[in-house]
């Protein structure tokens, strides 16, 4: 998005205040009194979004001045049919490419990692041939499903498996269970970095399927290449702490050991 | 049968790869690329998923057959 580094911080923070404002820690904005509930949660997550749309307020206002090389440059001179996006739909572009960018990626990471330590003989397998990666993002996207779930309204009558779902009614669609689907996925308990086909749904099906489904691939083969050639010997130390929300498969905090390359 | 997809409608989700293994993978540039000319017989399930699954609707059986 061409972001200048400073403010990484500042992002990851609003990401949390948006996405983890059911949890606690990301309650700091709202009178203590009141964290932890839902009233908290509500005011955690508008402060996030205030500030986040405030913050590419300004970033339009430079890039309309002066442009750059960078999606919100590119954004700001789209052409639609003859028609420019308005500053509210640029904004809500941000906000949601912000978001769905940073939080998702990140906790397949940390997830990942947990994974793998959590089946050492299949980490070892990677360890030994890292060209098995690809498949083993696909098996910790599988595994992990970052995201619990989306929703959508039913436009027909229709029966899943015995339960009858009447047009209009809204359904939420459980990645985690789907990837765990028995009729798709033999074993489907079983961590198998080299599960072929794996058919899995961590990124969504349809029209709306994962804008950032290459690149998040990417960032994710890259991120354990990377650790795994500078600290092999990573190991987590404790447990997870978790995010407190039924939308985020997140993870907070990780305590790992590892020996510091030289 | 033969499969193929329409570049200008593919976007490189890689849906199709992960469908279909045996039949499409991701090129170097992140597009999707049929890696079979004929489709054998125990894929045509997967295909006919993948081409339901894909997200901008760009794979299709290819029916007809080239005059000459």
């Amino acid at each position: 998005m061409g972001l200048p580094q400073d403010v990484w911080p500042l992002m990851f923070e609003l990401t949390n205040s948006v996405l983890g404002a059911g949890d606690p820690e990301y309650q700091a904005e709202v009178p203590e009194e009141i964290r932890g509930s839902g009233e908290a949660e509500r005011q955690t997550s508008m402060s996030g979004e205030m500030r986040m749309l405030g913050y590419f307020a300004e970033i339009l206002a430079q890039r309309r001045k002066e442009p750059k090389d960078d999606l919100i440059s590119i954004l700001l001179e789209a052409d639609v049919d003859g028609e420019r996006l308005t500053e509210q739909d640029i904004l809500a572009f941000c906000f949601l490419i912000i978001l769905a960018g940073n939080e998702t990626t990140r906790n397949a990471i940390s997830g990942g990692l947990v994974t793998l330590c959590e089946h050492p003989e299949e980490r070892a397998r990677l360890q030994a041939d890292m060209s098995l990666i690809d498949g083993a993002v696909e098996e910790i996207l599988r595994w992990t499903s970052p995201l619990h779930h989306m929703s959508r309204v039913a436009t027909e009558d229709v029966e899943v498996r015995g339960t009858k779902i009447a047009s209009g009614d809204r359904v939420f669609m459980w990645y985690p269970s789907a990837n765990r689907d028995e009729d798709i996925f033999p074993d489907p308990y079983r961590f198998d970095i080299t599960r072929t086909p794996n058919d899995h749904l961590a990124f969504g099906i349809g029209e709306h399927f994962c804008l950032g489904a290459g690149f998040a691939r990417k960032e994710m083969r890259v991120m354990f290449e990377e650790l795994f050639r500078r600290f092999p010997d990573i190991q987590v130390a404790g447990p997870p702490e978790r995010l407190r929300s039924n939308f985020i498969n997140g993870i907070k905090h990780l305590p790992v050991t590892f020996t510091p390359a030289r | 049968m033969r499969v193929e997809i329409n570049p200008d409608q593919c976007e490189g989700h890689g849906r199709c790869a992960i469908t279909a293994p045996d039949v499409f993978k991701i090129d170097a540039d992140g597009w999707g690329q049929v890696i079979v000319d004929d489709v054998p017989e125990d894929q045509r399930v997967r295909v006919d998923r993948a081409i339901r699954l894909c997200p901008k609707q760009a794979i299709a059986w290819v029916t007809s057959t080239p005059a000459g």
